[in-house]
């Protein structure tokens, strides 16, 4: 009888201890979740964006998207909003003739807007998106042609890179919310990069690492950095907040290689990436001169052989609720997977490496922070390695490992 | 060692234990048994046999959603019937007779249970329906348990046959988690079906459950009494109370999830167990307290 209470005693203890996990394995569905967004259609591709988290905590994705009925040489854009577990709720074909939206949504007024190009004329369009109903309405036009990237800084005035086909320039162009000029300054090229931006543009050929980005706002020396092609080279150049005059200039090597992503820590310090005849290289914690000019392969920065040749990658401060810092980087690599790669924003040391996916072409298109502490990686994937299509994790804050 | 693993080792330790112990009795047993009608409290034994599964759905979840409002299916997963969800268990038994009809009995052992399910993709080319490529993908999962039931039994002897009917609660404690993906890709034109790929995948995916089941039991039975030794049929129903689903790792495993666009289903999984049992009386002498017992095996050996 002894032993039988002995069982009973065993039986009891493990049934509590073993319970938890029945609490433990909790999750709502919206903390964590993977999508790929499918057609049933083989000759329909999409090329995502951006994606920004809505009030609602669902994702509005930007993308542009192929079909075998599109009259034009230049891609159609595409909307996609999703519930907040991910699940499709609309999506918006843009309307002819706007065309090839550059990949980043902007926060205007608390509307979200897009920056495309107008077919016929090649020049920039503004679209305000009505998230509601999923429709877009033109908000402003400028006759500067190409656009490739925008954004919207903290003085809430835009920023826009656009590509003159004739000058052969690059030209940054501020605007205010109506898309009316404030100041332009265009950075000579001096090779014949047309081609590669058509390509660029009609996602055929190597996509380049277009950004904006603004640097020491809070600080004595403000500037905006611009990631184009200026002379011979993709170079990340320093400009002027008040006119967009290059202050300094970090040159990589011809079209061969390129600052992949950067982003402003503080002080004079960034985290970059960049990309050389194929290889990868991360530097966590580098300083730069924004009144200098610099070469990329002066730098000490760590070589990054899994990643994909020439690999896009993205790089974001995700700062926890309690204000610590960490530096995310994310990108592709040679084996079909999502990397993750964590660094202290104090040291600059690596802290976590974290892998998604598998099997199947996959490619980071952006990376944001959202709600809860998670973050959310918007991606390209080809289903089944064939179709293009969208992809869209959400990790929570557990899962990240951080 | 953590505890979970200290408390398995006890556990283990203390079922030898008892087996030896019942070994040690055995010859006082059938000794016993054979000189009187043998009075006892207690029966040993064992069981096994097969068992059918059912998932019930409590959520569904899939990598594809499809754009356009589009319902082609491509993200639903079909559920195999219950007789093609087959698996088998074994169980150890001590059972104690509280009186001349009802017991209760303490059943650790081993159950393995499967479930398996389908889903089919396809892609057109729009305005052509026979240039189609189609994707099938079977999936089937095994998960090996350590149970820990407990069950009341009340029984009615008609001669030298007893049929009883039983509940209970059993514990169950998950060992590993297989899941195995068979996939082929179809390539659908005017001149036929051209098969592109056909791919398996298997691994331990202990990791997508979490490590506790819980399950009521009721189930009715047989027993004949063979010369005092009784052996029996049942059915039991094992109706499972919780999501057996780890959701805190749905999307954790990225072969599947991104190889096979596979993440499971919250489930609660339902089962059919049939036994065959073995039970030994274990003589513990006779005594004034025994006497309830005595009635019953007398009753039982009629």
């Amino acid at each position: 009888m002894k032993t039988v209470n002995v069982f009973w005693g065993i039986l009891l203890s493990a049934m509590v201890m073993y319970s938890c996990d029945i609490k433990k394995s909790d999750i709502s569905p919206e903390e964590s979740f993977s999508k790929v967004y499918d057609h049933p259609d083989y000759n329909v591709a999409y090329y995502p964006l951006d994606v920004v988290e809505m009030p609602d905590d669902g994702f509005l994705i930007l993308a542009s998207l192929s079909e075998d009925t599109l009259v034009n040489n230049f891609l159609g854009g595409y909307l996609l909003k999703t519930d907040k577990t991910g699940e499709f709720e609309w999506e918006l074909r843009i309307p002819y003739p706007y065309v090839s939206p550059v990949p980043n949504l902007l926060n205007i007024n608390n509307s979200w807007h897009l920056l495309c190009m107008d077919a016929v004329t090649q020049e920039n369009r503004l679209l305000e998106i009505n998230t509601g109903n999923g429709t877009v309405n033109e908000s402003g036009r400028h006759n500067l042609q190409f656009p490739l990237f925008a954004m919207v800084d903290h003085e809430k005035n835009i920023l826009a890179l656009n590509f003159d086909r004739v000058g052969k320039k690059s030209i940054l162009t501020r605007y205010d919310q109506n898309l009316n000029p404030d100041w332009t300054y265009s950075y000579d090229i001096v090779d014949d990069v047309e081609n590669q931006i058509r390509l660029h543009l009609n996602k055929m050929g190597k996509q380049f690492p277009f950004f904006i980005g603004e640097a020491g706002i809070n600080e004595s020396n403000p500037h905006y950095y611009v990631n184009c092609f200026k002379n011979y080279t993709m170079s990340l150049i320093f400009a002027d907040v008040n006119n967009g005059h290059q202050t300094g200039i970090l040159n990589t090597y011809q079209d061969d290689a390129a600052i992949s992503s950067a982003v402003y820590l503080d002080s004079s310090n960034f985290a970059l990436s960049r990309y050389y005849l194929e290889d990868n290289y991360i530097f966590s914690k580098v300083q730069l001169q924004m009144d200098e000019a610099q070469n990329a392969n002066n730098f000490n920065d760590s070589r990054v052989p899994e990643l994909a040749s020439n690999a896009h990658v993205k790089t974001i401060i995700y700062e926890k609720d309690d204000g610590d810092k960490i530096i995310v980087y994310t990108s592709h690599t040679k084996t079909n997977t999502i990397v993750m790669y964590f660094y202290s924003y104090e040291t600059g040391e690596l802290i976590n490496t974290k892998y998604l996916g598998s099997t199947n072409p996959i490619e980071v298109a952006a990376l944001i922070s959202s709600s809860e502490e998670s973050l959310t990686i918007l991606f390209r994937t080809l289903v089944i390695g064939r179709f293009p299509r969208i992809g869209l994790t959400k990790i929570s804050k557990e899962e990240l490992g951080i | 060692m953590n505890i979970k693993r200290l408390i398995q080792s006890i556990f283990f330790t203390l079922i030898i234990q008892y087996l030896i112990h019942v070994e040690n009795a055995q010859a006082s047993l059938f000794d016993g048994f054979q000189r009187n009608n043998v009075t006892s409290r207690f029966f040993v034994g064992f069981k096994g046999g097969i068992n059918f599964s059912q998932p019930l759905i409590l959520q569904s979840y899939s990598v594809f959603s499809q754009v356009s409002g589009l319902n082609t299916g491509n993200e639903a997963k079909t559920y195999s019937g219950f007789l093609k969800n087959t698996g088998y268990q074994y169980h150890f038994i001590g059972m104690y007779n509280i009186n001349n009809n009802l017991s209760i009995s303490f059943q650790p052992g081993v159950a393995q249970y499967s479930y398996s399910y389908e889903n089919d993709y396809s892609w057109i080319t729009e305005g052509d329906d026979i240039n189609t490529i189609t994707l099938n993908y079977s999936h089937k999962q095994n998960l090996r348990y350590i149970e820990i039931p407990v069950l009341f039994r009340f029984e009615y002897a008609i001669g030298n046959i007893s049929p009883y009917i039983q509940g209970g609660i059993s514990y169950g404690i998950l060992q590993q988690a297989d899941k195995s993906v068979s996939s082929e890709l179809i390539q659908h034109s005017l001149s036929g079906d051209i098969p592109l790929n056909v791919e398996d995948n298997e691994s331990v995916v202990s990791d997508l459950f979490i490590r506790s089941r819980l399950a009521l039991l009721g189930g009715i039975g047989i027993n004949y009494n063979l010369n005092g030794v009784l052996l029996g049929l049942e059915a039991v129903y094992n109706a499972g109370l919780n999501n057996i689903v780890n959701e805190s790792r749905r999307f954790s495993n990225q072969d599947f999830l991104s190889g096979n666009y596979d993440v499971p289903d919250d489930i609660n999984l339902q089962n059919l167990m049939i036994n065959f049992v073995v039970l030994f009386p274990l003589n513990k002498g006779t005594n004034q307290k025994d006497d309830s017992c005595k009635l019953f095996l007398k009753k039982k050996n009629k």
